[in-house]
């Protein structure tokens, strides 16, 4: 009896590592590059880029083409997301993609990453689980180009609360702006943040000054780097993975420690709970290089909120460093939209309000 | 029983959930977008100054008045600022009114601070035409390359300020690499009579422009200034974060053919002409227990030097001892005047240094901001320092309690202002 339970046991545990296995090995990853060789870098230019280097799903390179299209004046992306998956591509790699691009990979089910580094250790980014779990969370979250309206709610110790409503935008990995809409004294205030530059303008009192991404232009335990969020795996990458396992706490959830790419992110580490089934954030605890916790989020009240988008409506935050105080961020109208480029510059900060509709 | 118990479950459930739901509300017709929109502040401000009944300028502007060893002044102030939007175009306006009282008696100003209409065809392209505020520059207390706003007061440098009459347009590139983003923004300001006379010499057309870089992670402008109605003038600025809480910028401006005038102690006039290179550097710095640094340092080379200031102020004195024996105050008048009125400028002298603290929320007094500023001229080794509360604890409200207190020797800048400390209380109530 004990001797069958033991056999079951093992070919539970082996099924799924043979099957992620057999997927792993099914990857074919084509990525943008400027040269011929694993080690060139990305191209920023998904469409037109000289070359596509294709990869096997252990990384090995297998292929390099010539972009048959990189000369075309118009639907060079296009044409080479449908020539990719006919050579059964699964998975694109570039700096940036065109919208159109976008929307024939999504049509062929092609699944595509933006990112910045050289050819070979992209896709061992892509190919390392733990990241494939954080940029399929990320997508989940929000779709890579949207517009979202937010209530800010600083919940103070004796139930005091102050709130703050804003117009947010979002396009790529790096582009984020927000416009405050209440209360009147904050009405017409706007936020950019470009990577890790931010900035905050204030109408009729001066030009857009730089913040910090450990200021908050709201107060509350909410800082700006929470407000203007970028993707996760645009800032952290994925150290370590602890998969579903018989644990209680572990049972539908996978656990991520992410650590910063950079010293000048937000938070040196984050440890985040994320839904196995959902793959969504359920808690993301703050923490510094010394791994003391900063603050703690909550992701709440999963609500759909159309065109496939299906992620939390509530954020709650709270910190041990601000004993008694609570932030909660609410979302509503999370919408795709396209917004050109310009939209997130310093020039444009005064004009944020004609992008409502 | 059961029942009674279920329903009361039921009933504290829904309770339960109607608390939770109204803990976290988001009424969707907060965001609403309306083509019409009122807005502003109505503020009550009142001050009462020290007066330095020994200081040149105390002499200089009160010499035919009652001596007193404080005045007070009450001001009440509504900013208006609308828009209407419809389509791609947008009309705005902001009209200031200040009432005034006193030692004048009651006056009435009423300011259309800007309007203007703007067109935005695409998010690269936008058209404005009308008054408005450039803003140009980085400096949080003084922008050199400012050309072609009206000065900041360096105490209060987030005070809205007066625009002129400009046409103005943005084109707007991003692009992906160090170079994110390029903007391009050339202005057209007319100066003639009635439009615009206050900005320098009329019958002009001036035409300045700024181009700015988003480079490297640096914000970076060039600007120029031509035209006639002020000499030309070239710029540039930079504002950068070396850190995530530490941000540098710095303005430099060169000011072609500058035409300075001054004064002797004996009240002779003379003219100087050059070329003068104004700079500004600063830092912001935000340290972990939340308290912001403002710091920066102002060379402007148009300014008087010490020696200049102390001719001035001495021959403000010779001007009133003759008052004193003789009634005429003919000299006074003259010192009023002198240089057409650059004496009397905020900070008329060459090398200032600023230097803000302010704390957020100290000892957990909730929306309690202390801050301490101090403008130090270097020259003549005077300065002002003002301590200042302000809370923010109630919806839309904002109390602001600010003391200044000037020091300096005799014959120097803040040493002769008319008073040598001002305690302001302002409430400003925004709608």
């Amino acid at each position: 009896m004990k001797k069958t339970l033991f056999s079951i046991l093992v070919v539970l545990a082996i099924v799924p590592v043979v099957a992620y296995a057999a997927q792993k090995d099914a990857a074919k990853i084509a990525v943008a590059s400027n040269g011929k060789e694993a080690a060139s870098s990305i191209s920023t230019k998904a469409g037109k880029c000289p070359y596509y280097l294709i990869f096997d799903g252990t990384g090995e390179l297998i292929e390099a083409v010539d972009n048959p299209y990189k000369d075309e004046k118009k639907g060079a992306g296009s044409q080479m997301a449908d020539f990719l998956a006919n050579k059964g591509v699964t998975v694109v790699i570039a700096e940036t993609f065109g919208e159109k691009m976008i929307e024939a990979m999504r049509s062929n089910s092609t699944d595509y990453f933006q990112l910045q580094a050289a050819v070979l250790d992209a896709v061992k980014t892509v190919l390392n689980p733990g990241n494939q779990i954080l940029m399929k969370l990320d997508r989940n979250l929000n779709p890579e180009s949207y517009e979202s309206y937010r209530k800010l709610i600083n919940i103070e110790p004796n139930g005091r609360k102050r709130e703050y409503v804003l117009f947010t935008t979002k396009k790529g990995a790096d582009k984020v702006a927000g416009l405050f809409l209440s209360p009147a004294s904050e009405k017409g205030r706007s936020t950019l943040r470009l990577d890790e530059n931010m900035w905050l303008y204030i109408p009729n009192v001066g030009k857009p000054i730089r913040i910090t991404s450990l200021q908050s232009v709201v107060g509350g335990v909410f800082n700006n780097s929470d407000i203007l969020r970028l993707d996760y795996a645009s800032e952290y990458f994925v150290e370590k993975m602890e998969e579903p396992n018989d644990k209680e706490e572990l049972s539908d959830k996978y656990i991520l420690h992410l650590k910063a790419k950079t010293k000048t992110v937000a938070y040196d580490k984050l440890k985040m709970w994320v839904d196995k089934d959902k793959v969504l954030p359920i808690r993301i605890d703050c923490l510094t290089e010394a791994s003391m916790l900063i603050k703690t989020i909550y992701f709440k009240e999963t609500k759909d909120f159309g065109d496939k988008i299906v992620r939390p409506a509530v954020i709650e935050t709270d910190s041990p460093l601000h004993k008694g105080y609570k932030s909660v961020m609410i979302f509503a109208k999370i919408k795709k939209r396209t917004f050109e480029d310009e939209v997130f510059t310093l020039t444009f900060m005064p004009n944020l309000e004609s992008l409502r509709q | 029983m059961r029942l009674w118990a279920a329903i009361g479950t039921l009933l504290a459930l829904s309770y339960g959930m109607a608390l939770a739901e109204e803990e976290y509300s988001f009424d969707l017709s907060e965001i609403e977008e309306k083509p019409l929109h009122i807005g502003g502040y109505l503020e009550f401000r009142s001050v009462l100054f020290g007066l330095d009944k020994n200081s040149a300028l105390h002499k200089l502007k009160l010499y035919d008045r009652s001596k007193k060893n404080v005045r007070e002044e009450y001001n009440f102030t509504s900013l208006l600022d609308g828009s209407y939007k419809k389509g791609t175009t947008e009309f705005h306006a902001i009209v200031n009114t200040d009432f005034k009282k006193s030692y004048l008696g009651w006056s009435e100003e009423t300011t259309l601070y800007e309007g203007y209409m703007s067109l935005r065809p695409s998010s690269t392209f936008n058209f404005d035409i009308g008054k408005k505020t450039l803003k140009w520059g980085k400096g949080y207390a003084w922008n050199p390359v400012a050309f072609l706003d009206r000065p900041k007061d360096p105490e209060d440098p987030e005070l809205a300020r007066e625009g002129f009459v400009v046409g103005s347009a943005d084109y707007i590139k991003s692009f992906d690499g160090p170079l994110k983003t390029f903007s391009f923004t050339p202005v057209l300001m007319p100066v003639y009579d009635h439009i615009n006379d206050d900005f320098g010499k009329i019958n002009r057309l001036n035409f300045a422009a700024k181009t700015y870089f988003l480079l490297y992670d640096t914000d970076i402008d060039f600007i120029f200034f031509t035209g006639g109605s002020k000499t030309n003038r070239y710029g540039m600025d930079f504002s950068r974060n070396i850190t995530s809480n530490f941000e540098i910028h710095g303005e430099l401006a060169l000011i072609k053919d500058y035409k300075k005038r001054f004064i002797n102690s004996d009240g002779t006039v003379f003219n100087e002409e050059y070329d003068a290179t104004n700079y500004l550097l600063g830092l912001r710095y935000l340290t972990k227990s939340d308290t912001t640094y403002i710091f920066e340092y102002f060379h402007d080379a148009t300014g008087f030097a010490e020696s200049e200031m102390q001719d001035y102020f001495s021959f403000i004195d010779k001007g009133y001892d003759t008052y004193l024996s003789s009634g005429d105050d003919s000299l006074l008048r003259k010192a009023s005047n002198a240089a057409g009125g650059s004496y009397n400028r905020k900070d008329p002298m060459r090398d200032y240094l600023y230097l803000r603290a302010s704390q957020k929320e100290p000892f957990d007094m909730l929306y309690f901001t202390p801050s301490l500023t101090g403008i130090f001229n270097i020259d003549d080794e005077s300065f002002t320092i003002g301590p200042e509360l302000l809370y923010t604890g109630i919806k839309n409200l904002e109390l602001r309690l600010k003391a200044t207190f000037l020091v300096g020797n005799s014959y120097s800048e803040f040493g002769e202002k008319q008073n040598n400390s001002r305690i302001e209380f302002r409430v400003r109530y925004y709608f």
